[in-house]
């Protein structure tokens, strides 16, 4: 390991910022063990990458990338598609929920307006 | 057989008091106003059926759902589905119905394809070949609004789209439970205004997307 550099010292600052949040979620119950244990993985690999670039160099030579900051990207880029991806499906997911929420207030509607009448020919 | 109509409309203010008049008097009717900006609920209501309105607009799937729904909890046996936009024939219904009768869980109405614009055939066979592509069915009309359903077979499917992709997913449902899907030929009337409202490029893009979310979420 040489000598600290600028960038090392920020992307450091902005791992413990992220250590910190996911602390704060996990106290304020928003996130379980298990998902910040593996945040936290995430960031002690981030870290080995940004403190020890031979560590990226061997990663990259086990996947027969070539250079260790390509390896960073190809792995920062498939993180970032399961993101996106994780986001599609939640979304997803509340769409739907949003679906049977309208839909259950329709029928509700209908029902109270309509006690006493079957549907109409 | 208990059959229950479903017109999921969306404004519809110019044709559906015509589409409602043509509906065999002999089935009960149910119009899904799915959140129009336009006075389709109230024509509709004032044509003399029961109207189920949507707060807001929640797209195709949403008002189909909202009908089966219905249709379950009215403890119908079967639903009809139809477009508000006047391209489907009412009186072919009974078709539809025979077939159902005939052992099918499912019917759908496969539109003649020369009945069909250039243009609908491609995007109705990049449908099929996208539904079939992506759950594995045998092709059919997967894009056809005109189907007659058993409420017992809808109370086994696990419906969870809200768009135009709703079409493909109820073929996919009845392939995964194993429903018989049965087809019968129907003649199909497109005018200008049904053309303008139905799918576009853009549209069958966005439903595929949606339709390939849907088989991996």
């Amino acid at each position: 390991m040489g000598r600290p550099v600028i960038m090392q010292l920020v992307l450091s600052l902005l791992a413990a910022i992220s250590v910190y949040r996911v602390a704060l979620r996990v106290r304020a119950r928003q996130m379980g063990r298990a998902l910040a244990g593996v945040w936290c993985s995430g960031v002690v690999v981030f870290l080995l990458f940004v403190w020890h670039p031979e560590f990226a160099t061997r990663v990259s030579d086990f996947l027969g990338i070539g250079r260790g900051v390509d390896a960073a990207l190809y792995i920062g880029v498939a993180l970032l598609f399961y993101g996106v991806l994780r986001i599609i499906i939640r979304l997803d997911q509340q769409d739907d929920t949003l679906t049977k929420l309208v839909s259950e207030i329709a029928l509700l509607h209908d029902a109270t307006r309509n006690s006493d009448l079957g549907p109409r020919k | 057989m208990k059959t229950l109509v479903v017109l999921p409309a969306f404004n519809e203010a110019t044709t559906i008091t015509e589409v409602i008049a043509s509906l065999p008097p002999e089935f009960d009717r149910v119009v899904i106003d799915d959140g129009s900006t336009d006075k389709t609920g109230d024509i509709a209501r004032d044509a003399g059926v029961r109207v189920v309105t949507h707060r807001v607009n929640r797209g195709l799937g949403a008002a189909l759902r909202t009908g089966f729904a219905f249709a379950v909890r009215g403890g119908y046996d079967a639903v009809v589905t139809l477009d508000a936009d006047g391209q489907h024939d009412p009186a072919e219904i009974g078709q539809l119905l025979v077939a159902l009768e005939g052992g099918a869980d499912i019917v759908i109405g496969r539109r003649i394809q020369s009945h069909m614009p250039r243009i609908r055939q491609y995007y109705n066979a990049i449908g099929g070949i996208i539904t079939s592509g992506l759950f594995g069915t045998p092709m059919v009309d997967a894009q056809s609004g005109f189907r007659a359903l058993r409420t017992e077979a809808l109370q086994r499917m696990e419906l969870r789209t809200s768009r135009m992709e709703i079409s493909s997913e109820v073929i996919a449902e009845a392939h995964r439970i194993h429903l018989r899907i049965s087809e019968v030929p129907i003649s199909v009337r497109y005018t200008e205004y049904s053309l303008s409202k139905g799918q576009s490029l853009g549209e069958g893009a966005r439903t595929a997307w949606r339709l390939f979310m849907r088989s991996v979420s």
